[in-house]
């Protein structure tokens, strides 16, 4: 297992990354890929034998009632969750043969409560995806404002987030989300806060990155007449299982 | 319905081959972790202000102790190399037949009479401002005395012990006795110290503790934020040891300024009046200076640590 961390932190990322994208493992023709995965909670059944899988650069919906485990299948992904039964492989890799920051860096998150931080500006929310890495601060600054142009806040950088609305605030955590360049971008009801016009927006901003960039996006939400217009492949959660 | 178009960049990258070189550098690490360190002191500042002040107190104490123990070291050092014992005659002896048969003992080196005239003008410079005091000694009945130097200095003991059981010897003094008396204070203030101080550690210890778990609860969000950018759990952790190192420091660099002042102010003024009992050197100084500045630093580290266990188990 190549460990970047240590040695490689203080080198360079992009060696770990471009060997993780040409890996040549079992499973290598997808992204994601879940095979049987099982999660109860105190015993009962969140998940029950889960499998599905999401090509690269593939855009994925996965819809499903409140408290069917959409949420739950995601945070198994962005590691929160760590005891489950099956396999989960990113890219053809075994989730949990990766440390958690790396694969964390590798499947970057956005979430229904934006999760920014309210003393710091929109730039320096933006940047700390960097910082924590230990990016140079000139990388940071130009893809910062590079990514604030590209989802409409250009001019908006020394705004704090109250000061902006929740659609604006959805693309501070977008913008955050994408600054380590991640292969997978997951989202957790993104537009669960937002009204239906900047959830569209939203939709269409994920939609766009998707595009122009090939990050493969796997997006909870509930959202179904703004769905609808995508061609994307939608995945119900029912009953503990997914269903096409 | 108004949708942000996204700006897509000069040169649009192939899907799946796009340019992801993410270059990150110890450095940039280190200079992001200093300033969130300073960041998060400034946010719990009174918090912060508490643990330097306590750390501060204690490592005040515990370096005027150190040196403290090194002036009362020089004390019985001094008093030990005395080679000089003083006996008191008998008032039915003759002074002076005492003296000669001490004289002529081969341990002996010289002994010298003490008369009673001889003591009264000593008190009486002594007490040069307060005759009234001198004046009730005046009639007070003092024995004649007879100061006697050994040849060997490590005889003292054996030799008085001789003396006082000698005929015609009322009173044996010499400065061992009264050395072993200073040790014996000193040992047992070191010992009663030692227990006030490890409380005055121990609370600095839990100060610092409880301010980074005020820290940790006050920056939560950013802590789960932090991770789910990617960060490894021990560099959030390590930007919490850091923060405790600082206060820690802080707290130790004044401390250490603090005792610099009850040396130069108590201790050194000693040196200059009694310079052959004392010799504080620059090195033990310097060293106890150093070791107060490291000693706050390990405070900071130990009480971090000890409070970020739960966020390396459960982060």
């Amino acid at each position: 297992m190549l460990l970047v961390g240590s040695k490689a932190e203080y080198g360079t990322f992009l060696l770990y990354r471009r060997r993780f994208e040409n890996h040549s493992g079992a499973g290598h023709d997808q992204m994601i890929q879940m095979k049987h995965v099982e999660k109860s909670y105190r015993g009962i059944p969140v998940l029950k034998d889960v499998s599905f899988s999401v090509d690269p650069g593939e855009l994925v919906f996965l819809k499903g009632s409140s408290g069917s485990g959409k949420s739950t299948l995601l945070k198994i992904l962005y590691r929160d969750i760590e005891d489950y039964g099956g396999e989960v492989r990113l890219n053809g890799q075994a989730l949990r043969s990766l440390p958690r920051y790396e694969s964390r860096r590798i499947t970057a998150t956005i979430f229904q409560s934006f999760e920014l931080l309210d003393r710091k500006t929109v730039y320096e929310n933006v940047a700390l995806a960097g910082e924590v890495i230990g990016r140079s601060e000139r990388e940071i600054r130009q893809e910062t404002m590079s990514l604030l142009e590209r989802v409409g806040l250009a001019g908006k950088e020394d705004r704090f987030p109250h000061e902006l609305s929740g659609g604006e605030q959805q693309r501070v955590a977008i913008a955050r989300a994408l600054l380590n360049k991640p292969l997978v971008l997951l989202a957790d009801e993104p537009t669960g806060n937002l009204d239906p016009d900047n959830a569209g927006m939203i939709l269409e901003l994920l939609r766009q990155f998707n595009e122009t960039d090939g990050i493969t996006m796997l997006i909870v939400t509930h959202a179904e007449e703004l769905t609808r217009k995508f061609e994307a492949r939608t995945l119900y959660v029912r009953g503990g299982r997914v269903e096409a | 319905m108004k949708i942000t178009k996204v700006v897509t960049p000069e040169t649009p990258p192939a899907r799946r081959t796009a340019d992801r070189s993410v270059t990150t550098s110890s450095g940039h690490l280190i200079r992001y972790y200093l300033r969130d360190a300073q960041e998060g002191i400034r946010r719990n500042a009174g918090a912060a202000l508490a643990t330097i002040l306590l750390i501060f107190i204690s490592l005040t104490i515990t370096g005027a102790m150190v040196l403290l123990k090194t002036g009362v070291d020089d004390v019985i050092g001094f008093l030990n190399d005395q080679v000089k014992i003083k006996v008191f005659v008998d008032r039915q002896a003759d002074t002076e037949q005492v003296a000669e048969i001490l004289a002529g003992a081969s341990f002996v080196r010289h002994v010298k009479i003490e008369t009673r005239e001889d003591a009264l003008a000593k008190l009486q410079g002594l007490f040069r401002d307060m005759p009234h005091l001198f004046e009730s000694f005046r009639d007070s009945r003092f024995p004649d005395a007879i100061l006697i130097e050994l040849e060997d200095q490590s005889q003292v003991e054996t030799v008085a012990r001789e003396l006082a059981a000698t005929r015609g010897i009322t009173d044996v003094f010499y400065a061992q006795e009264f050395a072993a008396q200073v040790l014996r204070w000193s040992q047992l203030i070191s010992t009663y110290g030692a227990i006030v101080l490890l409380i005055f550690l121990l609370a600095s210890v839990l100060t610092v503790g409880i301010a980074m778990n005020l820290s940790l609860y006050q920056r939560q969000k950013d802590i789960r934020v932090k991770l789910l950018l990617g960060a490894r759990e021990s560099h959030v952790r390590g930007q919490f040891l850091l923060e405790g190192v600082i206060i820690g420091f802080i707290g130790s660099l004044l401390a250490a300024f603090a005792v610099y002042l009850i040396y130069y102010y108590a201790l050194y003024q000693l040196q200059l009046r009694f310079s052959a009992v004392f010799d504080f050197s620059a090195l033990s100084l310097n060293l106890t200076l150093l070791g107060v500045i490291l000693f706050g630093m390990l405070i900071g580290l130990i009480g971090t640590y000890l409070s970020t266990r739960k966020m390396m188990k459960h982060g």
